[in-house]
């Protein structure tokens, strides 16, 4: 999938992982790689910016913590985040139903 | 003319190898930057993290040599510039408007603090026992000193000034106990109020030692 694509959807789909536990920049990339199956293969930097977009808004609190003897930022959804990554996750499922809808409209539904 | 090695590659190839290749694209990141401080010392701290591992993994995975690597990760990042013009990326407008809303309100809760400050400065303050100057005890200082000053005339008055000294006496009193009452902060308040009012009838000088004197009015 092309970068630019992806890009409209990194936000909703770094809370979608965080949802999960916290996490940090590297585990991300590797997570959204093995969820997508290797078809998303964004460059991993561009998630950093993203990153610090959402903490500003309020929406991620980071730390520093040890993680496997190494330091790492780790990222975390706030109360905010995971308001926010839910009810993104509902808006997806209504706007990718209406594009499936309308790409490849069922037989019945044909006027 | 180069010297080239068994392996075919130059002395230089070689040294460019050696070279961190971490280290060069995070300093070419950091020059991009247009933050400083604790904001760029994180985003080159997390991405020096991020990078490292990146070739740590696929050094082991593909058994690559160190340099190799590090390349590979670098590759996978993205070029420093991109990732810096999004790190420099203004926020959104929501999100600066509120931010200056933010900065207004610590204005103005600053500019607040510093006028309590100023005016909490600008009345005196009694040293006995730590009792702070109450509006109430103001009020009986003023009270007092305008005894002073009718007792002050009342003497110059010739045959009635003892009794008119007695009369504005006991009228700097009531008002001093009208003003500590009104003042209603305690015990101490009153105390001052009353000191205050004593030395109004007195000298008119707080009649403690201070390490400056102070004046009733």
């Amino acid at each position: 999938m092309r970068q630019s694509e992806l890009q409209g959807h990194l936000d909703a789909m770094l809370l979608a992982i965080l949802r999960g536990e916290p996490m940090h920049g590297y585990g991300m990339v590797e997570e959204l790689r093995r969820r997508s199956e290797g078809e998303f293969d964004l460059a991993e930097g561009t998630i950093y910016p993203a990153l610090h977009r959402l903490e500003r808004a309020g929406l991620l609190s980071s730390s520093w913590e040890v993680v496997d003897g190494r330091r790492r930022r780790v990222y975390a959804l706030s109360r905010a985040g995971r308001e926010a990554a839910g009810q993104r996750l509902d808006s997806w499922r209504r706007f990718s139903a209406a594009i499936d809808a309308v790409l490849s409209p069922s037989p019945e539904g044909r006027p | 003319m180069s010297l080239r090695r068994r392996d075919g590659r130059s002395r230089r190839d070689r040294n460019e190898d050696a070279r961190p290749s971490i280290d060069l694209y995070v300093k070419e990141l950091s020059s991009q930057l247009r933050f400083h401080g604790l904001r760029r010392w994180r985003i080159v701290r997390e991405v020096r993290d991020h990078l490292s591992e990146s070739a740590s993994d696929f050094e082991r995975k593909q058994r690559a040599g160190r340099g190799s690597a590090e390349h590979d990760a670098i590759a996978r990042f993205g070029g420093a510039r991109q990732i810096a013009a999004e790190l420099n990326a203004r926020p959104p407008a929501h999100s600066r408007a509120a931010h200056r809303l933010a900065l207004l309100w610590v204005s103005w809760i600053a500019a607040m603090g510093m006028g309590s400050a100023t005016v909490w400065a600008a009345v005196e303050w009694p040293t006995t026992a730590g009792a702070r100057s109450t509006p109430g005890a103001v009020d009986a200082r003023q009270a007092g000193s305008k005894a002073s000053h009718a007792r002050a005339r009342s003497s110059r008055s010739g045959a009635k000034s003892a009794k008119a000294r007695s009369g504005v006496r006991e009228k700097g009193a009531t008002v001093a106990r009208k003003g500590t009452k009104a003042a209603g902060t305690g015990a101490k308040a009153a105390r001052t109020a009353s000191s205050c009012a004593r030395g109004a009838r007195g000298n008119d000088h707080y009649s403690v030692a201070a390490t400056r004197p102070r004046r009733c009015t």
